[in-house]
């Protein structure tokens, strides 16, 4: 990742001074923060540092890394949850509806809704909610985090951008769920509770649905990951200051230390997120629980 | 189900009423591109436009409101040497820094400025610029000593700019590295709190030795994307913001409510022909390119106005510009003519680089097609900005199509972009001419102006006549507001002056 930023044409002497800068200006920021040494000695000193815990001080705020993914992680994890909650209720129950209404107009509907889901590219889709709901209703902030401490502005401030996370994941979880589901009600066991006069929703909700849920929890699992690390499109449509909007500053500053430090941490939060999904696997299948 | 209900209620009720409790103060949202670096005086990008900087710090000169007429600042009065090597700053006095730190005094400008010149503060942005100051003394408590090594005629225009601003000693030495952003200026407007990628806070400085502040709260907000901006704007949630698209500049303009507020900017926007590659080496097809382009089907068609056909490079407003001197014909008959002349009957192919963004890419897109009804077939290539200036500053673009930010003095892009040595890295396009060279030289050793402007103005007719630039327009600068903002004047430099703006009932 370091060769792949340094690699790069431009750096940050030129992106943080600018067009009008002259070269003397230009080559005195390098030489200060020790930019024109060879990248490998750069490597070295990185890593030294990144062993102490100290992932370096941003080029263009010079504050500490640590102190700016930690002013900007809760808004990120904010709109990664609540997407995920989204993705995850609607997912579910249209998946549910689907399977059971199978080859019905309803199922017909979610699937056409779902593929229109995962293709509606987020941007569009962000900038088409914030017209509609933030700019000509007035419901919704068209910009911001919400200001801290106060969680009713952050509710509102969370609503669109989860909203546009939200709808590609829960159309694939919508489809994940309705071909669970479908392949759950055919089995035996489901026959047989049914002929024992188990109810509807008991079958659906006790027996079926969980079992189905197994590949529907990997799928949320893989895109609460991908909401942690895949907010940048939207945080920068609502100018949400998360990690993602600080990744793309970062990039076009050439603020190698924010980047760097950045990536790891969404590289460490997609690795846990994947731990916390095999941990859930074991409470919701016994037999993993039994082979343990 | 009821309570559910009603706790639902209860919510939007909430929700509705926190928006209501800060209408009844006088607050103004401002977006702007980048959120807050730093305002550390000695590590001020130069990337932010001076937005947020004019209303906390200030310096020792500054320019009137909207124009670049020199006027007292912190300083009252100056006194040059004849030969330019000594400088004497006569202070306010009275002034106040923020947060009670006290009474500007010359050692506040001594500190300050030392410290901006200072090698040991690593990033610093602002040091070459003071780079011929050999020592700042204070004489006493309200006069500073300039002594310089060399002539710097163009001083007092960096006094009045970011280079130039002054902050406290007390607070510098306190704060550290928290200073810059939590800093402490003597501006109309004192800093409240930075919520890092939301908003920058302001509030009014009511020691202010100026006008008396009339906002209660000035509010910046960072917004990269131009259509989100454009989208908050027009649902309320800003009240001041800076227009680039053509068609919103017309939507705004046409709207009761909103107030459009236009001023000539300093950037010229241009395509660069780098006479390091072939065949752009020879003038003949130089001069072909600048006969081929029709200009006013970008002013006119694509821009519809709203930016200025250039007369020169330095706009007007520039001190020692020359205008009046760039009116490119448009034919494509004499463009062919020239292209055969230099040996290109049938046209040649080469590449233009441009960023991408509608006010590159657009005109790009239309130069390519008038360059190809001439035979000479342009492939595009878009990069992003810092690539962007990667590879123009490496002398790696045959062609390019480009901004200058300008200054309101030009030596410092004039001395860059066309003095010879300077290529590759200031020198975009590899212009060489040894007597522009000798006359910017001459121009930077004395602090005679009429001799300055004289040597000025023969290098920039040369700069003309090579043709390695087509100038097309200086971009103007629009900023829309609604009508209930008033007072509000445009400022050549972007800044954002705040000078007896107030928010009407």
């Amino acid at each position: 990742m370091f060769f792949a930023i340094h690699i790069i044409p431009g750096d940050p002497a030129v992106a943080m001074l600018g067009a009008t800068a002259t070269q003397e200006e230009i080559e005195q920021f390098r030489q200060d923060l020790g930019l024109d040494r060879p990248l490998i000695v750069q490597l070295g000193i990185m890593v030294k540092e990144y062993a102490r815990g100290n992932l370096g001080t941003s080029i263009r705020t010079r504050k500490p890394v640590v102190e700016e993914i930690v002013l900007r992680y809760p808004y990120t994890a904010q709109l990664a949850v609540a997407g995920l909650f989204i993705a995850t209720v609607f997912g579910v129950i249209l998946g549910v509806a689907a399977a059971i209404r199978q080859n019905s107009w309803l199922d017909v509907l979610v699937l056409s809704i779902s593929t229109a889901g995962i293709a509606a590219p987020g941007f569009w889709l962000g900038l088409l909610l914030s017209i509609v709901f933030a700019v000509n209703l007035g419901w919704f902030p068209t910009v911001g985090g919400g200001s801290p401490g106060d969680w009713i502005s952050q509710l509102r401030a969370v609503v669109l951008p989860a909203v546009t996370l939200g709808i590609g994941g829960a159309a694939f979880i919508a489809r994940m769920t309705r071909s669970s589901m479908l392949d759950v009600l055919k089995e035996d066991y489901i026959r047989t509770a049914r002929a024992k006069g188990v109810g509807q929703w008991v079958v659906l909700f006790r027996h079926a649905l969980k079992n189905a849920a197994i590949p529907t929890v990997t799928i949320i699992g893989f895109y609460f990951g991908l909401f942690l690390g895949g907010t940048v499109i939207i945080e920068t449509v609502f100018a949400r200051p998360g990690l993602g909007k600080l990744l793309v500053d970062a990039l076009f500053t050439r603020d190698y230390p924010i980047i760097q430090g950045v990536t790891l941490i969404l590289a460490i939060s997609f690795v846990l997120v994947n731990l916390l999904t095999d941990l859930i696997y074991i409470v919701l299948d016994p037999r993993i629980r039994q082979a343990e | 189900m009821r309570g559910v209900l009603i706790l639902i209620l209860i919510v939007s009720f909430v929700i509705c009423f926190s928006t209501i409790i800060s209408a009844n103060q006088a607050v103004l949202r401002i977006g702007v591109q980048y959120d807050l670096s730093t305002l550390d005086p000695a590590r001020i990008p130069m990337i932010n436009d001076p937005q947020m900087q004019v209303a906390v710090l200030e310096s020792l000169a500054r320019y009137k409101v909207g124009t670049f007429e020199i006027e007292p600042g912190l300083a009252t009065r100056w006194e040059p040497s004849s030969d330019g090597l000594t400088w004497r700053f006569f202070l306010r006095r009275g002034v106040q820094f923020h947060h009670g730190y006290g009474e500007l005094k010359a050692s506040d400008v001594a500190y300050t400025l030392n410290r901006t010149r200072s090698p040991e503060i690593k990033g610093g942005t602002m040091r070459q610029q003071l780079s011929a100051i050999k020592s700042i003394e204070a004489e006493d408590e309200y006069t500073v000593r300039f002594t310089f090594s060399r002539p710097d005629a163009v001083f007092l225009h960096r006094m009045a700019g970011p280079a130039g601003y002054i902050v406290s000693e007390k607070a510098l030495k306190e704060r550290g590295d928290d200073f810059g952003s939590n800093p402490v200026g003597t501006g109309p407007y004192m800093f409240d709190h930075w919520t890092t990628g939301q908003e920058v806070v302001l509030v009014p400085n009511p020691k202010y030795w100026g006008y008396k502040p009339r906002l209660d709260r000035v509010i910046y907000i960072p917004v990269s994307d131009a259509a989100t901006m454009h989208n908050a704007f027009e649902a309320g949630d800003l009240d001041l913001m800076p227009v680039i698209s053509p068609e919103k500049l017309k939507k705004y303009r046409k709207d009761p409510s909103i107030q459009v507020d236009s001023m000539p900017g300093l950037s010229v926007r241009h395509i660069g022909m780098n006479t390091s590659f072939k065949p752009f080496d020879d003038l003949r097809v130089r001069k072909a390119v600048a006969y081929a382009i029709n200009r006013d089907d970008i002013t006119e068609g694509l821009w519809q106005a709203s930016s200025t056909p250039t007369t020169g490079f330095f706009p007007p407003s520039c001190v020692h510009a020359l205008t009046g001197v760039w009116n490119p014909t448009y034919s494509p008959q004499m463009a062919k003519k020239l292209l055969a002349e230099a040996g290109y009957p049938n046209g040649f192919e080469t590449t233009m680089y441009f960023t991408p963004i509608d006010r590159f890419k657009k005109p790009a897109i239309i130069v390519q097609e008038h360059l190809r009804a001439i035979g000479i077939k342009v492939k595009l290539e878009a990069r992003e900005i810092g690539s962007f200036l990667g590879l123009l500053r490496g002398g790696k673009m045959p062609m390019f199509i480009m901004t200058k930010g300008l200054d309101p003095y030009l030596d410092r892009i004039i001395n860059g972009q066309f003095m010879s040595e300077k290529f590759p890295g200031d020198n975009w396009t590899n212009f060489s001419d040894p007597d522009v060279d000798e006359w910017l030289k001459q121009a930077a050793s004395t602090i005679d102006e009429d001799l300055r402007g004289k040597l000025f103005k023969k290098a920039q007719q040369r700069i003309i006549e090579s043709y390695n630039f087509y100038m097309i327009d200086w971009e103007n600068y629009h900023i829309a507001h609604p009508k209930k903002i008033k007072g509000f004047v445009p400022d050549p430099q972007r800044a954002i002056r705040l000078d007896n703006v107030y928010i009407a009932e």
